[in-house]
């Protein structure tokens, strides 16, 4: 079990920070906000220690822009917009992972397994 | 806040000074990793590992020129070559001297038009984003072009000749300069980062590489 969570965490590093401007696509969120779709929408819990650096590098890159604000009576919080060049490498990079994806599927047969079922 | 945060969020703070990280960002993510502890009631050592490693990732991602610095940057100076690529390109063909020259005053005037170019453009895009760019950009816009030419205004320096050359050398030079600048806007319109280093240029080829349809896995 613990074996498949590292591959899983592995495959994760690679597409993390497209996952989470898949999330910004639907509307601005925060932090812990965003770890919980992550969870919610099946890629399951990404620790703080991991989603945060990535926040960060998404932010630096210009792909995201964040802004403090209070919520409804609630704290401050840092909320992240994507913008149009976090929505332009999200559309280009997606295209990059269906294709990998997609060559991986065939090469391990579970197209044919989909197909049959 | 209970002592275990406070404890790990105090480590985290030195750490990241340690790495050299800015306090503004320092601030910003000591209090959504804090919001986080909050929310979460999580172990932050669980959470996030070791103060000083996670505070190598995040230094890891920081840059010591803020994002919108760098675009700036990088527009200025594209607007900033290809001003004087055309002034000196006019001087050569239209003017009135056999030799085109460039002066201190016609400089600041290609900083100046190229300073505006770019925070117009800026303000414009901004303001189709519902943001306001003015803080991004007041303080170059003062230091820079007022500065300068108040600068250059008090010394009369104006006038002061530069560089001068043959009208074929100077639109030589015109060329070089435009060809520079529109290098330059393809670095800035690019997703890649300047100075490029190796990850760049791999991104810049796949972005060439993405302008044609993905081939589809051959079936078996």
């Amino acid at each position: 079990m613990a074996r498949h969570r590292d591959k899983r965490s592995q495959w994760l590093k690679g597409i993390l920070d497209l996952c989470v401007l898949g999330i910004l696509v639907d509307g601005e969120a925060y932090g812990y906000e965003i770890a919980g779709r992550l969870a919610v929408d099946g890629i399951g819990e990404i620790k703080g220690g991991t989603l945060y650096p990535a926040l960060a590098k998404l932010e630096e890159d210009g792909h995201v822009v964040a802004t403090w604000r209070t919520g409804d009576g609630g704290p401050n919080r840092k909320y992240y917009n994507i913008t149009q060049t976090g929505a332009d490498y999200l559309a280009l990079e997606s295209v990059g992972w269906q294709t990998l994806s997609d060559a991986a599927a065939q090469l391990m047969g579970l197209r044919e397994q989909v197909e049959r079922h | 806040m209970t002592d275990a945060n406070w404890h790990f969020l105090a480590q985290l703070v030195v750490a990241l000074r340690q790495h050299g990280v800015r306090g503004a960002r320092i601030g910003d993510h000591v209090a959504e990793i804090a919001q986080h502890l909050d929310d979460s009631g999580a172990d932050p050592v669980a959470e996030f590992g070791a103060p000083g490693e996670l505070a190598a990732r995040l230094a890891d991602d920081e840059q010591r020129i803020p994002a919108w610095m760098r675009s700036f940057a990088m527009r200025l100076a594209t607007m900033t070559l290809a001003m004087a690529g055309v002034a000196i390109g006019m001087s050569a063909l239209f003017g009135d001297e056999k030799r085109a020259s460039v002066t201190l005053g016609g400089i600041m005037g290609a900083v100046g038009l190229g300073l505006l170019i770019v925070t117009l453009s800026r303000l414009l895009v901004d303001r189709l984003d519902g943001r306001s760019a003015w803080s991004a950009v007041r303080w170059p816009i003062v230091v820079v072009w007022f500065g300068g030419s108040v600068l250059v205004s008090i010394v009369g320096a104006a006038d002061y000749v530069i560089a001068e050359w043959s009208r074929s050398n100077a639109l030589i030079v015109a060329v070089l300069l435009l060809g520079f600048g529109i290098g330059f806007a393809a670095l800035a319109d690019s997703p890649i980062r300047f100075p490029p280093h190796a990850g760049h240029l791999d991104r810049l080829r796949r972005g060439f590489l993405a302008g044609h349809a993905p081939t589809p896995p051959p079936s078996h």
